[in-house]
């Protein structure tokens, strides 16, 4: 199946952002599905800002080296990404096709973006229409510049006189949706009725801080992280579903927290987006560096889950099922994305998030008679004790070592039987991963995290190989050995510099590995992954 | 109700410690204001105020040095019906924990701090904390401390809390009724008790202070005022 890469560029502050969204949302009203990936430095006016839109009849996309089509405002950013364009590509550079005019006779400089769509619709060879209606959307709760967008639109669209691409429209119509992941994670929050939140503001994870601020759930804005997590452990111990979102740099300073709330069994939904370190290291771009961290930050032992959806629907799916896995085990749940996932715009078939149900589930509660007498820490057969909130009962709830009723312990046994009472809450998980592609593929394919819909894309070319996707690699599914060991090859796919999960698979499997890594704030490109596959299969 | 607020577990503290009587008057605050144990969150720091959270009945909560305020932040805001008290030392509060505790004055969040000052880290063995006082030799100062003390009040006072106030441990009666006026406060109240170590911190045993008539109308009037006792400022 054919696919399309066009790429937007322009300085910070240009509308670069807001022309993918309308631009990928008005191809969807086509029936295209698309993927929009925006790559942008860390300042707000001026540099380079760009997306990629990649669009196609079928699902699952992956960012291409090589564009079809390049929009560039202004001759600097024209420049910096002519060389990308195929040798039959077509480049426009906004003054050069009179989109600066276009804004200065419509008198307002910031349509100069929708003019360039309109104008890149026109090279299309799409209906004006259907941009126009998508335009009407965007900015419906604007009317006062509604329409010198659509004048800007319908200029745009009336420069380009010559070249168009004789692109085939679908001819089923499919209703699809559009949504950043960060939104769709947004959405599984606030649907798994999360009451709690507290976020100090750090990129790939600032629009669910923003997307939340106007929404029904209490929003602590921090003095730093350790005060976000603090202060989210304090609300899951007054009894509200509780969350905190954060890079790896937050998260380094959370882990102190994240151990109390090991200790301590008390459920938290940590949701570490990550990008690239180690350090400040590239702050806008994206790194699958930080698994090893998520799986062992903290001092002394503690279970944890480790949770790390690939595609919109695993991440809304799983964005729900993290609150119930936190408060059925009583353990902090880390939800991991990374800038690719959490800010690319992803398209699926309307509907789909919808019809993901997972009822609430809240875990073992104490009630009636169940207080009087109340032990916080109970053992008991599966190692979960029953919970009760502030208000119910007087209990004590400690970081310290503690005995049945809470109280501070340093006995041996007690010790003993309290390490694997908290290691045993995790015994009965199972699963965590999902097949892919061909049954018994010589060559396995093996991935966690965002690198999914870029392995789902490669496999739809190549249906001789299989794919086994993590998403949730802690605790480590040990079954998978059975299945990779059938296969001669096993090919690690991710985004780090050493190989994490590899290591982690040759552990706990005792299975020889190859390692596909790249790790430089990049994603994996289509022919760049073809390429490496090839050389890694020989 | 239970009057009593005991468990089973007697108290640690070394023999004359303040921390007994600090554990009195948070007792006897609860009941004078009619509070139910389950009602009533207090979450702790770590040093050795805060192994009271073994010691009384209530919904006790030990958590991390210095980390006490955001946690009972937290509880506050997800359950305002709760009564929530952070406890913690002067290095808990003032020196881990002094980030929260500005923060926490500055947005007048709705919970009671007790600071336990005895003027160093005594449960780690007698370090000096930023609370120390200038001049004083702790086995990390042994030359004397160089700098002048930072106190939890004077960082309230600069950054916003509505409750302020500082009493001696040793004064049962006066140190039950401020912490139960502060317990009964709307928004952010801080009470700094002053509790000298009576194994590092001996020569300050007998704390001077001088109690005031009724609460300043502005804040600025008692910053740096370390010697004066009562409620300081009540909004």
């Amino acid at each position: 199946m054919e696919r399309y890469a066009l790429k937007i560029s322009g300085p910070a502050g240009a509308g670069v952002m807001q022309a993918g969204e309308t631009l990928s949302k008005a191809l969807n009203r086509l029936g295209f599905f698309t993927l929009v990936y925006p790559e942008y430095p860390s300042r707000i006016r001026g540099g380079d800002n760009h997306i990629q839109i990649i669009f196609s009849q079928k699902p699952f996309l992956t960012p291409r080296e090589k564009i079809d089509i390049l929009l560039a405002f202004g001759k600097k950013n024209f420049e910096e990404h002519k060389g990308e364009l195929k040798e039959n590509g077509l480049g426009f550079e906004s003054s050069e096709i009179g989109l600066e005019k276009i804004a200065e006779e419509i008198g307002n400089p910031l349509v100069i973006n929708t003019a360039g769509l309109g104008f890149l619709w026109s090279v299309l060879g799409f209906k004006r229409e259907i941009l126009e209606e998508q335009v009407n959307k965007d900015f419906e709760d604007k009317p006062k510049v509604l329409d010198l967008n659509l004048k800007a639109v319908f200029q745009g669209f009336g420069l380009n006189q010559k070249e168009s691409f004789k692109i085939e429209t679908p001819k089923t119509k499919k209703e699809i949706e559009n949504y950043s992941g960060n939104e769709i994670l947004t959405k599984a929050i606030l649907n798994a009725d999360c009451r709690f939140a507290s976020i100090y503001p750090m990129t790939p994870i600032n629009s669910i801080l923003t997307l939340l601020s106007d929404r029904e759930i209490k929003l602590f804005r921090p003095e730093d992280e350790i005060a976000g997590i603090m202060a989210a452990i304090g609300a899951s111990y007054a009894g509200k579903r509780s969350m905190v979102a954060t890079s790896g740099g937050g998260f380094s300073l959370m882990v102190e927290g994240l151990g109390l709330a090991g200790m301590a069994e008390i459920p938290l939904v940590l949701v570490l987006g990550q990008r690239t370190g180690p350090s400040t290291g590239m702050a806008t771009f994206s790194s699958q560096a930080d698994l090893n961290f998520a799986i062992n930050a903290g001092h002394g032992e503690f279970p944890r889950i480790v949770l790390t959806p690939g595609d919109a629907e695993e991440l809304y799916r799983l964005g729900l099922e993290a609150f119930n896995l936190a408060e059925r085990y009583q353990v902090p749940v880390i939800l991991m994305t990374d800038k690719y996932l959490a800010e690319n715009r992803l398209s699926i078939l309307k509907d789909v998030l919808g019809k993901i149900k997972v009822k609430i589930d809240r875990g073992k509660l104490a009630e009636g008679k169940e207080l009087d007498g109340y032990k916080r820490y109970e053992f008991s057969l599966d190692g979960i004790s029953k919970r009760a909130f502030p208000g119910q009962t007087a209990f004590i709830t400690n970081s310290y070592e503690h005995n049945e009723y809470g109280f501070s312990d340093d006995d041996s046994q007690n010790r003993q039987k309290m390490m694997e009472k908290r290691a045993k809450k995790l015994e009965s998980l199972k699963g965590g991963f999902e097949i892919f592609g061909k049954k018994g593929a010589k060559t396995f394919l093996v991935g966690w995290g965002s690198t999914k819909e870029i392995l789902l894309d490669l496999i739809d070319d190549f249906p001789q190989l299989g794919y086994l996707h993590f998403w949730r690699p802690w605790p480590f599914p040990k079954e998978v050995k059975t299945i990779l060991k059938e296969a001669e090859k096993v090919i690690v796919i991710e985004g780090n510099f050493s190989g994490q999960l590899a290591s982690l698979l040759e552990k706990e499997t005792e299975l020889k590995t190859e390692k596909i890594l790249k790790d430089d704030g990049r994603p994996l490109f289509y022919h760049e992954i073809r390429e490496r596959l090839r050389k890694a299969e020989r | 109700m239970n009057t009593d607020l005991s468990t089973p577990n007697l108290p640690t503290w070394c023999p004359g410690c303040g921390g007994y009587s600090f554990l009195t008057a948070v007792k006897k605050a609860i009941i004078k204001n009619n509070l139910a144990p389950k009602d009533v969150v207090i979450t702790y720091d770590i040093g050795c105020s805060a192994n009271m959270v073994n010691f009384i009945n209530l919904c006790g909560f030990a958590t991390l040095h210095g980390r006490s305020i955001p946690v009972a932040v937290g509880v506050k805001t997800a359950n305002p019906k709760l009564t929530v008290i952070a406890q913690g030392g002067d290095g808990g509060i003032v020196s881990e924990g002094g980030n929260h505790l500005v923060h926490a004055s500055q947005r007048n969040d709705d919970i009671t701090v007790l600071v336990n000052n005895n003027y160093v880290f005594a449960l780690t063995t007698g370090q000096a904390s930023s609370a120390t006082p200038k001049g004083l030799k702790t086995r990390t100062t042994l030359q004397g401390n160089p700098f002048e003390p930072l106190s939890a009040i004077d960082l309230a006072v600069v950054s916003g809390g509505s409750f302020l106030a500082r009493t001696p441990v040793s004064d049962l009666n006066k140190t039950t009724e401020i912490i139960a006026k502060a317990i009964e406060h709307k928004g952010f109240s801080l009470v700094e008790i002053i509790q000298p170590c009576v194994i590092w911190t001996k020569e300050l045993l007998k704390p001077s202070g001088q109690w005031v008539k009724e609460p300043f109308t502005k804040r600025e009037s008692f910053l740096g005022r370390h010697d004066l006792w009562g409620i300081l400022y009540n909004k």
